[in-house]
């Protein structure tokens, strides 16, 4: 029961920060993309490229890893979202699936459909802890999802641009008015939550190997957790993650393992037919 | 008689000749054409005409597949009664999933029934005794009346025919009241319920409809391709439907049947180039929301236009909305 709790903290976390990324671009840009995972998932291969064929360092392959995210998820905005960005619901959902098959068959056709493994920043040790066995690899992965969840809150919160983006929500038009370039934020928010993306990426790669499909489950369960905080709550995103991974964890205890994905669904139907609004988010229900 | 029926009925007359022409793999194409081409009718009422985005289509697809095989195969339940036992079973589980998913913003709607088709998937993995499973089951010919639908040719006529019943009772809802209650729901939900319009029942209604359109398409693919196994009804074909009435025009009849062929004949011509044809669909979603709105049915009609000259001036069908 220890080692499922240990290992949901560490997945869910995973599952957290891809969350964050989404919620963070929802949040600010009002788009949901559909294409988030698959983003992560062309960080995680370039990084993979950047190790294998070049040679460079790990290290240097990951911060490879998360520049690619960050690069990929400024010209998605500049290329395809923005000029549908004003288009309404459907055009968004359907750009944004448009280049889920566009990433997802382009890392196919340049990386064909092989499964590889995929190397850990943190090694192969283990740690005791108070009686639980934790592997360096959960342990990185709980503490580098931390760090990055915190670092993205002190940035929200202390920076000049954190200012201004937690401003775009909360007044769109007031935001514009007093000066605040939207069009930059947005791409700044689509640069930061794409970067984000990319490390969950590159965090989740080792647990599930590299292959073209590896990030599709995680991206629903990362929907499944962002409809938890009405898919503009970091904080309601970042702690339904964790629960989502523990509590899929502890089930596969009981129920069989190939109906462990299926919990993010439950979930989400719970979520969005009692509380449509998700657990920390604001009234998306409608009066019928 | 106006134009747009004279050019359907034309069309349905062509139709009726294309096998004394085509050969066995063609007519197998656009049967599945015709098959896909009834999802997307139910699914343009659904997303085109009130505005809601289904994701979770494949999953009142293999409803549809599922019902009907098991119900002749399983039962020996006879094929029109199995057929619209299917058919039931789509607008009922519709139903069901309409009365919660009303009440869903159209992103919350899309996450929701996305959840839906999934689970679709996993109870078909999980009741394996029944479904088959990742084995899957083998669908034998439509036997209706004793007269066994068991060619290529024969199955083509059969879906020609469902074909044209779909698109009539469609298009007869769609120049209804019921349907024009939907397109005002869609501009404006809060004017809609001002005139009085029901909008929940008005959404379930639709999300019902659109469901047993999807499961008839399911009816009619199973004994087309011969074979149903989990993996043919995964998300992939929930995005592939709503790619089908994007790229084909949306709210456009024609377009749901040039979308169907798109996304029938794309993996036929870049056959073995996987990885290539995701791509060209991907591509094609984009560059119709960014460029033309009104997709390929609008293409076609600005050729048309063009084709046909000066004669008719500026308001013609090749003018596209400003996006």
């Amino acid at each position: 029961m220890d080692q499922a709790i240990i290992n949901g903290l560490a997945e869910g976390s995973v599952y957290a920060l891809l969350a964050v990324g989404l919620v963070l671009i929802n949040r600010i840009t009002e788009v949901a993309s559909f294409a988030h995972g698959e983003v992560a998932a062309v960080a995680a291969f370039v990084g993979f490229t950047v190790f294998h064929s070049v040679g460079a360092p790990f290290l240097v392959a990951v911060l490879c890893s998360i520049v690619a995210g960050a690069i990929l998820g400024g010209a998605i905005e500049r290329i395809v979202i923005r000029p549908v960005q004003t288009s309404g619901l459907l055009a968004t959902v359907v750009v944004t699936l448009g280049l889920y098959f566009v990433l997802h068959g382009s890392v196919g056709a340049i990386w064909g459909p092989e499964v590889r493994p995929y190397p850990s920043i943190f090694g192969e040790g283990a740690v005791r802890f108070a009686g639980v066995v934790v592997s360096s690899q959960h342990l990185g992965i709980m503490v580098t999802s931390l760090v990055i969840a915190f670092a993205l809150a002190a940035y929200l919160r202390w920076t000049r641009t954190g200012l201004a983006l937690r401003a775009i929500p909360q007044n769109r038009f007031g935001a514009a008015v007093i000066g605040l370039n939207i069009r930059r934020l947005t791409s700044t928010a689509w640069i930061v939550g794409s970067a984000v993306g990319a490390v969950a990426g590159v965090l989740i790669a080792p647990l599930t190997f590299l292959h073209s499909n590896m990030m599709l489950s995680p991206l629903i369960k990362a929907f499944a957790v962002a409809a938890l905080g009405g898919l503009s709550s970091l904080v309601g995103a970042f702690v339904g993650g964790l629960l989502l991974g523990v509590t899929e964890n502890i089930a596969v205890l009981y129920i069989p393992g190939y109906l462990k994905d299926s919990l993010a669904f439950v979930f989400i139907l719970v979520v969005l037919l009692v509380r449509p609004e998700g657990l920390f988010g604001k009234q998306a229900k409608e009066k019928v | 008689m106006n134009r747009e029926r004279l050019f359907g009925w034309v069309a349905v007359l062509a139709a009726a000749f294309i096998p004394l022409a085509a050969g066995d793999y063609w007519l197998y194409l656009l049967t599945l054409t015709g098959a896909y081409g009834v999802v997307a009718l139910g699914l343009n009422l659904l997303t085109g005409l009130s505005g809601q985005i289904s994701l979770g289509h494949a999953g009142f697809f293999a409803i549809g597949a599922y019902v009907a095989t098991i119900a002749t195969e399983k039962y020996g339940i006879a094929y029109p009664l199995a057929a619209a036992m299917a058919v039931a079973a789509g607008w009922l589980v519709g139903l069901v999933i309409g009365f919660p998913a009303v009440r869903l913003r159209g992103l919350y709607l899309a996450i929701a029934t996305l959840a839906f088709g999934i689970g679709v998937e996993r109870a078909i993995y999980h009741f394996k005794d029944l479904t088959g499973g990742p084995y899957g089951l083998a669908v034998g010919a439509p036997t209706i009346f004793g007269y066994a639908f068991n060619s290529p040719t024969k199955l083509y006529y059969l879906v020609l025919v469902i074909v044209v019943l779909s698109v009539l009772f469609l298009s007869n809802v769609v120049n209804s009241r019921p349907g024009r209650m939907l397109v005002a729901m869609r501009d404006s939900q809060l004017a809609a319920s001002c005139m009085g319009i029901n909008v929940a029942r008005l959404k379930v209604l639709a999300f019902a409809v659109s469901a047993a359109f999807g499961a008839l398409g399911g009816v009619l693919y199973a004994p087309i391709i011969n074979y149903i196994s989990v993996e043919h009804f995964t998300l992939w074909l929930s995005i592939t439907f709503i790619s089908m009435i994007v790229v084909g025009g949306l709210n456009s009849i024609t377009g749901s049947f040039l979308g169907a062929a798109f996304v029938v004949l794309v993996p036929e011509l870049l056959r073995g180039f996987g990885a290539y044809h995701q791509i060209i669909y991907g591509l094609a979603m984009i560059v119709v929301f960014v460029f033309w709105p009104r997709g390929l049915v609008g293409i076609a009609a600005a050729l048309a236009g063009r084709a046909s000259g000066a004669k008719r001036a500026a308001p013609s069908a090749g003018t596209a909305p400003p996006a």
